[in-house]
This record gives structure tokens, C-alpha cells and sequence, in this order.
């Protein structure tokens, strides 16, 4: 089992360099000089000479070889100081550590709403097959997999307003501050969100069921005689989540892109919404370093998956 | 002989066939309308999409506007036909490069194998830790929003899944009989690798492509939402749900809905069409719906 566990972490690190790498490369290839973009300023008033350009260029060590910026990037990584963003000024990590709360806390209540509510959805599709119920529930899996996150969540917010004529406060009040006050505020993007997590986990676990119920071992159970109950949850579910398991991390790294949309949308104050005001206004520190965060945060819990999977089923750690 | 041959004409057994399969063919209606809509822009469009129609901002759907005008006036209708032909070109175009190109990589990653493998398939683990999402947007970030680099960008996010795939593919049809005889008569690798091993590639790849196009549309969509797409003004079905759209969602709920209405019907009607293709070309996968 240890050595499952380390090869799997050391696969990971190699991974994050090579994220590391891809990204800071796609960033070189950034059109324009970044030094004349900061010095002419969002309003285009700033004045670009060659002397205040090269200054600025050296202050950002931009001067400097390339693979020598991305190894003190790099660094910077591991030591959390990767220098200042270019639009607040303020040090990029404490953007980041200001922000990673409500992204983080969005992302989980997205992924547990979406398994709550998919997985007895699937079970319950499976076990009545051919029923209402599995009508009832293809048809909102089909229809969640089908309509872009964004849309949902407009909707929600058009039957917020035009139903109850409310519409979700502003900003983002931090869980052990204001519990209400951030329920009402996250719930609706955990839920637009969550609902498409759910249409996808929801149709995996009703085919996944499907098999499981047609095998042998639970035909067995059946002829015990134990009630329903007892062989779904007993005999039935545990086999058929497996697959399920790595779908979910799966689904995590779409809500983690997801949460990019959903912070767009409802104005939340996320790292989502951080990366693509960084990227309307070519603020490349940020860029780069929410991106390889972004990238972490999957990584890990693809890793965190694969100790869960040779937890769950001992088979595969004994190859 | 002539007794044995139904008397059904071939209309029937379209229909009996559609009936068996209601969802695909459903499906393709709505890809085949899209598609329609998508290349008759300019005829079936009822007025220009850019055109402001100034005094009429923010109508509902009415005889003469028929999907209502957004908040600078403009015919929503019109510029629901001309999203369906940005959202399908960049869709279809990227799909088309990203399995092409992804598809030679796996196949040669597959055929060649040793060290070449080990570090092409390393490269593709690592592009497919980014959320799809995400990987565009880098890719967008870094070359800046246009039509040419959001078709790029969401070609690169498929090169992975599809090198995946027909590495494999090509991994076992490296070892069958037909590709040991025509090495053993000499066949150089080029020759093997086109004649014998690329119409192996092709079904998986129509599979792939199929899954890939609704994907494509949606991540084309959200980048549009987000102002990284193509940029303005070019009607997306992603913008006009971005800015007017959610302002205005409680005053003129059309201005959003129906944009909306189109990217879910596009997607699924893509799907619908994927799913029955994949029932078509893969009959051991039939009996698992």
C-alpha cells in the first residue's frame, strides 16, 4: 500500500512540473510586451518610453533568460512569494489566499449536493426500471447534461427574481462569520452547478446498477431471501459505485472550471472570477499561478481518488 | 425469388426504424436543423443580426420580432441563426482537428511505443489534469481572443482523450496477424501504419468525434459567456447570455432564455445523435442503454 501511495504522489509532482511548464510557456507566448501594457495603463493615458519600458522590464526581471524566470517562478511556487499582481499590485498570494476560501467551499458543496442528490437518483432508476421514476429521472439527467451551467443558473436567478422577488445578496460573507448570509449566497451556484454533476453521476450509477443487479452474486442474495434493502446496500451498491468514485473526480475537475462560470455569473469573489479578470487584463503573474493552482487542487484529488479506489477495492493494490 | 422481397416501400422502413430508435432520430432532426440554420445564415435570418434597431429595445417576441430584441434593439431571432453558425463552425472545425491530430499522436505514440510513448503519453496525462475549461482559457489567454485561437484552443483540449483512445486501438492492431504478414514481407512502417492501421482508427474516431462535438459547443459557449470567445460582434450564444442577458434577466427574461434554449437543444440533439451513432457503429454496446 505504501508504495502505491508513493508512486502516485511522486507521479503527481512530475505532473504539477509539467503543468508548471506548459503554462508558463503558454504565457511567454503572450502577444505585446507586458512592461508597455502596464505602463500605458487600462485608460491608455500612461506614457511608454524605451527607457521607462527597459526599467520596468527589469524590475520584473523580465529581461532576464527564459528559463531562468521560470525557475525563480518556480521557486516562488514553493516559497508562496511569486511577486505582485499586476492589476491590484498587492502580492499574488494574498489575492489568492483572500479568494480560495469561497472557491473552495463552492466546489465542495457542489460536489456533495451533486452526489446526494445523484447517486439514490441512479440507485432508484435502476431498481424501477422501465418506471415513471426512471423516466422522470433519465429525462433530468438528459436535460442536465444538455444545458450549459450558465443557463442554469440564470434560470434559477429568473425564477428568484420574477417568482419570490429575491434576488441572492452580493459578495461573499465567510461561512463562520455569517452562516445564513453565505448559505443564501451559495447555495444557487452549489445547486446550478451540483445539477449537472448530478445529471452525469445519476445516468453512470443507473447503468452501473444495471450491471451490478444482472450478476450472479446478487441473484444469490435475491434466493437468500433478503429483503430489498439489504442486498442493494450490502451486495449491490458498493460494487457498482467503484466506477462511480472516479467519475466524481472526474466531475470535480469540471466543477473546478465550473466555478470559473459560476463566480462570473453571480459576482462571487472567487479565484475563478479572479483568473478571468486576470486574463481581461493580461495580469500574467496572477494567470499563471491561479492556473497551476487550479491544476493542484485536480491533481489532488485525482490522487486522494486513486488512494480511495485501492482503499475500496483491494485488488488493485496488490498488482 | 421475387415472392421473398417485401412489398414495404423505403419510406417504411425509415419510419419503423426512427420509431425503434425515437431519441437518435430526434436527435439528428435537431443537429440536421441546427446544421441547416447554421449554413442558411444570411436567407434565413430575418433581419441582420448587427442592425440596431433603434426604438425598439428590449420588445418581447411579437409578430415582427419574433424571439424580441436585446437592449441595444437588435432582432434576437436573427442573431440566434448566426450564434448556430459560429457555435457549429468553431465546434465542428475544432472537433475535426482535435481528433485528426489527436489521433495521429495516439496512433503513432501506439504503433511505435519504447521511450516515444512513455513521454507522449506523459505529456497527455498532464494536459488532461487541466479541467477542459480551464486549458482553453489558458490557451486563449495566451494567443488573445479571436475566431482562429478559440478554434485552436478547443482543439487542444480534445488532442488528449482522442490520443488516449486510438493509442490503444492502435496498441492491439499492432499485434494482429494481418500487420505480422506485412512486416514479413517487408512493408515499411508508413505503408503499415496508413493501409493497415488507420481503418482500424476510424471508427473509434467517429465515436470520439461524436462525444466531442456537443462538448466543443458547450466549452465554445462558456467562453463566449465568459468574453473569451470570439469576439464581439459576432453573435455567440454564449454572449448575448452573458452581459444583457443576466442584467436584464428579470425585466426581459428572453434576452437570455432563448440563447440559452438553443446551446441545450444543440448539445443535446448532438448527443442524441452520438448516442445512436455509437449504437450503430458499436453493436456490443446496444444491449447497455
Amino acid at each position: 500500500m505504501t508504495r502505491y501511495v508513493v508512486s502516485r504522489l511522486f507521479s503527481a509532482g512530475l505532473s504539477l512540473i509539467g503543468v508548471s511548464i506548459i503554462i508558463f510557456v503558454l504565457m511567454q507566448i503572450l502577444p505585446g510586451d507586458v512592461a508597455r501594457t502596464i505602463l500605458i495603463g487600462t485608460s491608455g493615458e500612461g506614457s511608454a518610453t524605451p527607457e521607462r519600458v527597459a526599467a520596468l522590464r527589469h524590475e520584473l526581471g523580465l529581461d532576464q533568460p527564459v528559463h531562468i524566470q521560470y525557475l525563480s517562478w518556480l521557486v516562488g511556487l514553493f516559497r508562496l512569494d511569486v511577486g505582485r499582481s499586476l492589476t491590484t499590485g498587492f502580492p499574488v498570494f494574498q489575492e489568492i489566499q483572500n479568494r480560495l476560501p469561497l472557491t473552495l467551499e463552492l466546489s465542495i458543496l457542489t460536489v456533495i449536493f451533486g452526489t446526494l442528490l445523484s447517486i439514490p437518483m441512479g440507485v432508484a432508476s435502476a431498481i424501477r426500471q422501465n418506471t415513471w421514476i426512471d423516466h422522470l429521472m433519465r429525462i433530468i439527467s438528459v436535460a442536465g447534461i444538455a444545458m450549459p451551467i450558465f443557463w442554469t443558473g440564470t434560470l434559477i436567478v429568473l425564477v428568484l427574481a420574477v417568482g419570490f422577488h429575491w434576488l441572492p445578496p452580493l459578495g461573499y460573507v465567510p461561512p463562520w462569520r455569517d452562516p445564513w448570509a453565505n448559505f443564501q449566497q451559495l447555495i444557487w451556484p452549489a445547486l446550478a452547478l451540483g445539477y449537472y454533476h448530478t445529471a452525469v453521476v445519476a445516468r453512470m450509477t443507473r447503468s452501473q446498477m444495471l450491471e451490478v443487479l444482472r450478476q450472479d452474486y446478487v441473484r444469490t442474495a435475491w434466493a437468500k431471501g433478503l429483503r430489498e434493502r439489504v442486498v442493494i446496500s450490502r451486495h449491490a451498491l458498493r460494487n457498482a459505485l467503484l466506477p462511480v468514485v472516479t467519475l466524481i473526480s472526474i466531475q470535480f475537475s469540471f466543477s473546478v472550471g465550473g466555478t470559473v462560470i459560476m463566480e462570473t455569473l453571480f459576482f462571487l469573489p472567487g479565484i475563478g472570477k479572479a483568473l478571468v479578470d486576470a486574463i481581461n487584463f493580461k495580469d500574467f503573474p496572477m494567470v499563471q499561478t491561479i492556473i497551476v493552482l487550479f491544476a493542484a487542487l485536480v491533481l489532488i484529488i485525482n490522487l486522494l481518488t486513486d488512494l480511495a479506489y485501492g482503499a475500496l477495492d483491494p485488488r488493485i493494490t496488490f498488482k | 425469388m421475387e415472392e421473398l422481397r417485401p412489398a414495404r416501400p423505403w419510406s417504411a422502413h425509415l419510419f419503423s426504424f426512427a420509431r425503434a430508435n425515437t431519441l437518435a432520430t430526434g436527435g439528428a432532426l435537431i443537429a440536421f436543423v441546427m446544421i441547416v440554420l447554421a449554413i442558411g445564415a444570411p436567407v434565413l435570418a430575418p433581419r441582420d443580426p448587427l442592425k440596431l434597431f433603434y426604438g425598439n429595445e428590449f420588445l418581447p417576441p411579437s409578430g415582427q420580432f419574433l424571439l424580441g430584441t436585446d437592449d441595444l434593439g437588435r432582432d434576437i431571432l436573427s442573431r440566434i441563426i448566426y450564434g448556430a453558425r459560429t457555435s457549429l463552425y468553431v465546434g465542428i472545425l475544432s472537433v475535426f482537428f482535435g481528433q485528426v491530430i489527436g489521433g495521429l499522436i495516439g496512433m503513432v505514440s501506439g504503433y511505435f511505443g519504447g521511450q516515444t510513448d512513455t513521454v507522449i503519453q506523459r505529456i497527455m496525462d498532464i494536459m488532461m489534469s487541466f479541467p477542459t475549461l480551464i486549458l482553453a482559457l489558458a490557451i486563449v489567454a495566451g494567443l488573445g481572443p479571436s475566431l482562429e485561437n478559440v478554434v485552436a484552443a478547443i482543439s487542444l483540449t480534445q488532442i488528449p482523450r482522442a490520443a488516449r483512445v486510438i493509442r490503444s486501438t492502435s496498441l492491439s492492431e499492432k499485434e494482429s496477424q494481418y500487420v505480422d504478414a506485412a512486416r514479413s514481407i517487408g512493408a515499411s512502417h508508413v505503408r503499415i501504419l496508413s493501409i493497415h492501421i488507420l481503418p482500424q482508427c476510424l471508427a473509434p474516431l467517429w465515436v470520439l468525434s461524436s462525444i466531442a462535438l456537443p462538448t466543443a459547443i458547450l466549452t465554445e459557449a462558456s467562453l463566449s459567456f465568459l468574453g473569451l470567445g470570439v469576439p464581439p460582434p459576432s453573435p455567440t450564444w454564449g454572449g448575448m447570455l452573458a452581459g444583457a442577458g443576466r442584467e436584464y434577466v428579470e425585466q426581459a427574461p428572453w434576452i437570455g432564455v432563448f440563447p440559452g434554449v438553443a446551446i441545450s437543444l444543440a448539445v443535446f440533439g448532438f448527443n442524441m445523435l452520438g448516442d445512436g451513432l455509437r449504437d450503430l457503429l458499436d453493436p456490443r454496446l446496444r444491449g447497455t442503454r
